[in-house]
């Protein structure tokens, strides 16, 4: 699994984090990054709105096992197949999305998609929520954040 | 395994057929009140023993959304991705020279909406199961052999539909059926 991009957003669908391990997508400039993460913001919030089957009742948040998986993702946009590179969406319970676009491959790879965005949301908090320095919501400038999602990445590839 | 609905939008952005075969009520309960009625007067009648609705959707606010959803996807494909130029198929694929890097599915935890667009801004979606296989040959079918067959050689048909309308030919209605039940997906 080729991982060409990370995004993560924040719960208003701003863009506060971006990196592109392995090149292969094209470069957008900045504004255009921030139209595609409100877009996917968007759309993730659509998605929901038109499942064709019954809306299952909430029945709290322990029952929905949101406690135990770390994506609590399960009406709104989750994948995206395209010929070129395939998107995988996980949301924590705090409406934070981190967004991973791989080289396409097999439905499998979702899982090992899964994964990845797991190992990066762990760094997540321990690199980024425990920096005295980073106000929430706003662009991530941590180096060692950096250094561990580099590290994450690399592991896949 | 299931096959929820299938939708075709033009490229004018208006929606041009739905079936649904599993629910009757609307995905999402329509506010503005002409959508009701037009839909009611649109909706055409479906072949003998076939179950769920046609064209009983298309003006209400789950087809606005899907065509949003879709569009917006689309756009990100196409300007994220690009596509090498191959000369070996573009001598088989006439079409291979204007190929963008094009979206082909997109899921949620509930569902998954099989897309294709065709050259003519023409765009085919089918919503399943999240868990069924790639239908890009399905929905390939549905325009070569059904639209083509049943709408554009169809002098009786319109090609470009105005505002509202939509494709109640019989003929199309039981080509798109007889295909999508016959899928091993559709149960």
């Amino acid at each position: 699994m080729t991982i060409y991009s990370l995004y993560i957003l924040n719960k208003a669908g701003g863009l506060i984090y971006q990196t592109d391990p392995c090149p292969g997508l094209n470069k957008l400039s900045a504004n255009e990054y921030l139209v595609l993460a409100g877009t996917l913001h968007g759309v993730h919030a659509i998605a929901s709105r038109i499942s064709p089957t019954a809306p299952t009742p909430n029945t709290g948040f322990f029952g929905t096992g949101k406690a135990v998986a770390g994506n609590c993702n399960t009406s709104g946009l989750k994948s995206l197949e395209t010929d070129a590179f395939a998107m995988y969406v996980f949301q924590t319970v705090t409406g934070l999305k981190f967004v991973l676009v791989t080289a396409p491959g097999t439905r499998a790879q979702a899982d090992a998609a899964e994964l990845v965005l797991c190992r990066i949301y762990e760094c997540y908090a321990d690199y980024v929520m425990k920096n005295p320095y980073y106000s929430l919501d706003m662009p991530i400038r941590c180096d060692m954040f950096d250094e561990k999602v580099v590290e994450v990445t690399q592991v896949v590839v | 395994m299931t096959i929820y609905s299938f939708w075709m939008f033009d490229r004018h952005c208006n929606c041009i057929y739905t079936r649904e075969w599993t629910r009757s009520s609307p995905l999402v309960p329509s506010h503005s009140s002409h959508s009701s009625v037009s839909s009611t007067s649109s909706a055409t009648t479906l072949p003998a023993g076939a179950i769920g609705t046609v064209n009983a959707s298309n003006q209400n606010d789950s087809a606005k959304l899907l065509f949003g959803a879709l569009f917006s996807l689309r756009n990100i494909a196409n300007k994220l991705g690009t596509l090498p130029f191959n000369e070996d198929t573009s001598v088989t694929d006439p079409l291979a020279i204007h190929r963008k890097n094009s979206l082909k599915s997109f899921a949620t935890g509930k569902y998954r909406a099989h897309f294709m667009e065709t050259a003519l801004g023409l765009y085919f979606c089918i919503l399943s199961d999240p868990n069924v296989a790639d239908l890009q040959i399905v929905l390939k079918d549905l325009y070569a052999d059904v639209y083509v067959n049943h709408v554009v050689k169809n002098s009786a048909s319109d090609v470009d539909f105005p505002a509202e309308e939509v494709i109640g030919n019989e003929s199309f209605v039981r080509g798109v059926d007889q295909l999508i039940t016959a899928l091993p997906a559709f149960a």
